[in-house]
Parts: structure tokens; C-alpha cells; sequence
């Protein structure tokens, strides 16, 4: 789980120590790329991230603490990502991925838009004790790189990062409304990966 | 009447507060008489608790690496990066 920022290493990293940003990197880089995606795309999220990351290193020392460092650093990423879009307006990605929502209520609902059977029972009740079984950690891990990049730079924000939905809303550039359908279905298809697991073990 | 379809499209935005108070109510009496939405409102927010653990992942030391080699390379350009400077 991302590791929580301390007042200690706030400091360190405004002093620009190495070691320190390293650490940085090592937490946020992968939630940082996920998030570029869901702005610019795959293609050039590596390139907004990179850029982010001379910005974020460059005004460390000038940080003064009226947001969490996390939302300043996914507001550069917003920032570098909104400077390619307007670069190339066709770089733009749009969520079009409602077939798992869809599948699943087909499959789970009647003709009158009630349960067709009643919900299977899931062993494992706490996220603790869900964070002890290491094959469903490999099996989530897989199922976020799967969701759509939108999806997955909403999931990030949210549900890894805790941001709330208007900060979101600002980072990407989308509205309120949308943030939280993309994280339903993100969350939905997580859902069913779990589901899945306590049925048979597996992926 | 909301329906069970309604429930599950809709979880996300109750877990969240983003209903207004009779969407509130009108979900909560749903719940009251449904089980399985209940259970599946419930596993909705274990899942976002649990996945949100889960899946954070760190940087290889690759990736550290070409991050740190492109910042001193533009330190030592200084080349600016204006539309990405920050306004906290």
C-alpha cells in the first residue's frame, strides 16, 4: 500500500535529498503513469510522467502544504497531461468499456430488474484478512493493469490514493458524474475478481 | 420503487454521499427489504477498501533510474517546464 508521507521525509525530500526523491519515485511513479493514461493515453503517458516528475523535483523546495503532496503531484501530472492534449486534441481517450457492467447484470438480474439468485457467500469478510491471501493480491494487481485507462486513473485517485471525487474531477478533467461511474465500473469489475476467487481459488 | 438493477448501477454513488437525502432514503428502504443488495452494496465498498490496498504498486529500479537520469539531464539544460510548474 502507498506509504504514508511523513513530516520527516516532507523535509527531506524540500532539502532535495536524493535518497529521498528515489523513495518518492518508487511510491508514486506507477500510480502517477496510470493516471497520465487516463489523460493522454498509453502512448504518451511515459513522456507526461517523465516531465511531471523534472517539474515535481524543480518545486519540491517551494511546496507549502495546503494540499496533501500526493494531490500537488497529481495536479503537475493534470497540468503536463492538459499541455500535450492541447498540443493534439486527438490524443483525447473516451471510456467506452460498459460491457462488464452490462455482462454482469444479464447474467445476475431477472426480467424484473431484480436478483435471479441469491449472491454467492464470500469466506473472507475483511480487507485484512483479504490482504492475506497472496494469489487474489496477484489477481487484483492483473485485473487493474486490465481495466480501461480511464477506469484505472479514477480506481487510482480513489480508492489507492483517497483523493476525493473534486479533486478527481479537476485532475482529469472530467466531470463529477462520470468519475463515478468510471470508478463503479472499476470497482465492479474488481468485485467480480473477488467473486470469483472465494468460488474457486483462482483468478 | 427502485429495483435491484437500480442498486447495483447506482452503489458506488451511495457509498460515496453523492445523492441528494430522498435518493438516500429511497435507496435505504430498498436495502432494508433486499438482502442480496445489501450484501452487494457491501462487497462494492469491501472491494474499493480492500483493492485499494492491494493493488499499489512500486517503481522497479529501472524506472527510478530513467527518472532520475532525465532530471539531471534537464538540470543540467535547465530546461524549463513552465506549463507543468505547479500553483498550489
Amino acid at each position: 500500500m502507498t506509504e504514508k508521507m511523513t513530516p520527516e521525509w516532507l523535509a527531506d525530500l524540500q532539502r532535495q535529498d536524493q535518497v529521498a526523491f528515489e523513495k518518492l519515485v518508487r511510491t508514486y511513479h506507477r500510480q502517477l503513469t496510470a493516471v497520465a493514461r487516463g489523460i493522454v493515453g498509453d502512448a504518451h503517458a511515459e513522456d507526461v510522467v517523465q516531465e511531471a516528475w523534472i517539474s515535481i523535483h524543480r518545486n519540491l523546495p517551494k511546496f507549502e502544504g495546503r494540499s496533501a503532496l500526493s494531490t500537488w503531484m497529481y495536479a503537475i501530472v493534470s497540468n503536463a497531461g492538459r499541455s500535450r492534449l492541447r498540443k493534439d486534441s486527438k490524443m483525447r481517450t473516451v471510456d467506452s468499456d460498459n460491457g462488464d457492467i452490462n455482462l454482469y447484470l444479464e447474467t445476475h438480474l431477472n426480467d424484473h430488474e431484480h436478483w435471479s439468485r441469491v449472491l454467492p457467500h464470500w469466506d473472507i469478510q475483511s480487507p485484512d484478512a483479504l490482504l492475506q491471501e497472496s494469489q487474489l493480491l496477484k489477481c487484483i494487481k492483473k485485473t487493474t493493469e486490465l481495466l480501461s485507462e480511464q477506469q484505472r486513473a479514477v480506481f487510482t485517485l480513489r480508492d489507492i490514493e483517497q483523493i476525493s471525487l473534486n479533486e478527481i474531477s479537476n485532475i482529469l478533467d472530467i466531470s463529477d458524474s462520470n468519475v463515478r461511474v468510471l470508478l463503479h465500473r472499476a470497482r465492479l469489475k474488481l468485485m467480480q475478481v473477488i467473486d470469483h476467487y472465494q468460488e474457486t481459488g483462482t483468478c | 420503487m427502485l429495483t435491484c438493477k437500480n442498486v447495483a448501477e447506482e452503489a458506488t454513488d451511495y457509498l460515496e454521499r453523492k445523492m441528494s437525502l430522498w435518493e438516500r432514503i429511497r435507496f435505504r428502504l430498498h436495502l432494508f427489504v433486499c438482502g442480496n443488495c445489501t450484501l452487494f452494496v457491501h462487497r462494492i465498498g469491501l472491494t474499493s477498501q480492500f483493492s485499494g490496498k492491494a493493488a499499489h504498486q512500486v517503481a522497479s529500479s529501472e524506472e527510478i533510474l530513467a527518472v532520475m537520469s532525465r532530471i539531471h539531464a534537464a538540470e543540467k539544460t535547465q530546461s524549463p517546464t513552465p506549463d507543468s510548474d505547479p500553483k498550489e
